[in-house]
């Protein structure tokens, strides 16, 4: 494997962990909530693809629109989705003024309901799509492979990021935001709509949650109705390594891990990539040994009128 | 802006932290409430601002009640809350906090000529304007803090210790933008736990202690009222109609 494959490789899945930390860091800078059911919105979107049914191999029907109306079609799902889970599950509780934990009881219980209808609905095989077949195809520069996908995925990466920092930092609804994650309280005295601001968020994980699963299925060509999980847990950690309540923590978080990650693979002897993860996560747990507030400490988590 | 108040009552999970409150402020009045560390001060400007619940009672403005509103709403309702400890958004430019404070308004353009016009009255704002807000000077902080309640237009100011902390020459300053602000028609009321600052800058005063008003009156009338350290301590029972 040559060092520039490896490289896009790393930038691929960095990216793509980037974007996973995001939706969980923004929820949680704001409400102090972890929401796990992100990992089904990503879910949801990548099934959403397809009819349902029990065929290992699927039908495709939002999948075989032309790419951009498939692309906004899946966003307003997810979109949609997420502000709903929000509306049904989490502003309830808020209202009642309920602590984080229980607003994490309920993600989790958003979390395995979403599963489960999955489940019932599209049964619990394993499918194959292929969504984008153009964008799988390795492109030769200069005697590299490199799939379309992952260029598409840094790409992608890199816009919305960047597309999140500008809408946060130039927009009244943005800093908004900001203010709120900073201190929620003190931003709803001076007028600042609690349940706007929320429903927004929610607004965003869904857009990023519909980009991860186009990415995710364009890549591996494969729906599996847990396949948010391992995603959500991936974004989670990287929150706490960037450090929570940090939006530049989480980006850097997720690229951290996901570069890592692919350079266990290339570097572990082949008897010992199996166990990738357990040495990634054992790193993880050395970071926080270390700095265990994360890399980039917040005071977000801390001052509260 | 009339506020009216009448039998508050505030608890903390099960400890009450105000038992039956009465109070109010007319148009264009300074009020001040006063009394010692834990005696209800704050969590009274809270409960207005809509920040905590409250148990029982009515919080009227101009008639309409407003207890149990969400803040926003309150705030909509032309009443701003200037905490403790001020809060201002450490990580958000002066500038931003200033249009954050205008969150309740829809006109963009009349918030721009107001926030000129802020810069205008407290200069070190614009000079600062681009710095991040917790870079600011205690002194320059409250300022901050004042300047972005005003943003709101709000016609009635809760001021929670505004010279908590700082040097007392800054709180000379703070005071003169209070009263300079007063004479623009704006109506205050402010927690003070000094009594003496209390008197010096309201028309009325109200002595609160242990979660109820010991005592109250006019300012003028009160500063020679021999008792009112007492009332201040906690000493003298407290009158069931909360007006002294």
């Amino acid at each position: 494997m040559h060092l520039v494959q490896n490289l896009v490789d790393a930038l691929s899945l960095g990216s793509l962990y980037a974007l996973c930390a995001l939706g969980i860091g923004l929820i949680f800078g704001i409400m102090r909530m972890i929401n796990f059911a992100y990992g089904e919105y990503i879910t949801f979107g990548a099934y959403a693809l397809v009819i349902p049914s029990g065929s290992t191999v699927a039908q495709k029907f939002i999948g075989d629109f032309p790419i951009p109306l498939m692309v906004i079609s899946i966003i307003a799902v997810v979109v949609l989705l997420a502000i709903a889970t929000e509306r049904i599950a989490f502003r309830p509780l808020r209202k009642r003024e309920a602590t984080p934990a229980t607003l994490l009881v309920s993600s989790f219980a958003v979390s395995y309901f979403l599963q489960n209808f999955i489940l019932f609905v599209h049964s619990g095989r394993p499918k194959s799509v292929n969504i984008l077949p153009e964008f799988i195809s390795p492109l030769d520069i200069i005697g590299l492979h490199i799939a379309i996908i992952d260029i598409v995925t840094v790409a992608t990466g890199f816009v919305l990021v960047t597309a999140l920092w500008l809408f946060l930092r130039y927009t009244i609804v943005g800093i908004q935001m900001l203010a709120a994650a900073e201190n929620f309280r003190m931003a709803r005295l001076l007028g600042v709509r609690a349940d706007r601001v929320i429903a927004i968020a929610f607004a965003i994980t869904g857009l990023l949650a519909a980009v991860i699963s186009l990415l995710v299925v364009a890549k591996d060509g494969v729906l599996d109705f847990r396949m948010g999980v391992p995603l959500v847990i991936v974004a989670f950690v990287a929150t706490v390594i960037g450090g929570m309540g940090s939006l530049p923590g989480a980006v850097l978080g997720g690229y951290l891990i996901g570069m890592f990650s692919v350079a266990l693979q290339a570097l572990l002897p082949a008897d010992l990539r199996a166990a990738r993860d357990a040495f990634l996560f054992a790193a993880v747990i050395l970071v926080l040994l270390f700095r265990p507030h994360g890399l980039i400490r917040s005071r977000n988590t801390i001052e509260r009128i | 802006m009339h506020l009216k108040i009448e039998n508050l009552v505030i608890h903390y999970g099960r400890i009450a932290a105000v038992r039956g409150v009465s109070l109010h402020v007319d148009t264009g009045e300074l009020v001040c409430v006063t009394g010692p560390n834990g005696a209800g001060k704050s969590s009274l400007l809270l409960a207005i601002a809509g920040a905590i619940p409250l148990t029982s009672g009515s919080i009227r403005l101009d008639g309409r009640e407003i207890g149990g509103t969400v803040p926003e709403a309150i705030a909509r309702r032309g009443i701003s809350l200037v905490p403790e400890g001020r809060h201002i958004f450490n990580r958000l430019t002066v500038e931003e906090n200033l249009y954050l404070g205008a969150s309740s308004r829809d006109s963009r353009a009349e918030v721009r000529n107001d926030l000129e016009r802020i810069f205008q009255q407290l200069p070190i704002l614009r000079e600062r304007a681009k710095s991040l807000a917790g870079s600011l000077s205690g002194g320059e902080q409250q300022q901050l803090a004042i300047a972005r309640a005003l943003m709101s237009r709000s016609q009635l100011l809760l001021l929670d210790e505004p010279s908590l902390g700082l040097a007392p020459k800054i709180i000379g300053q703070i005071y003169e933008i209070i009263s300079d602000l007063r004479r623009s028609g704006l109506t205050f009321l402010i927690v003070e736990e000094s009594m003496t600052r209390a008197l010096d800058m309201s028309d009325r005063v109200y002595v609160m202690a242990s979660g109820v008003i010991r005592t109250s009156g006019r300012s003028s009338d009160l500063a020679s009222d021999e008792n009112l350290n007492d009332a201040y301590f906690g000493l003298t029972a407290a009158s069931p109609d909360g007006s002294g």
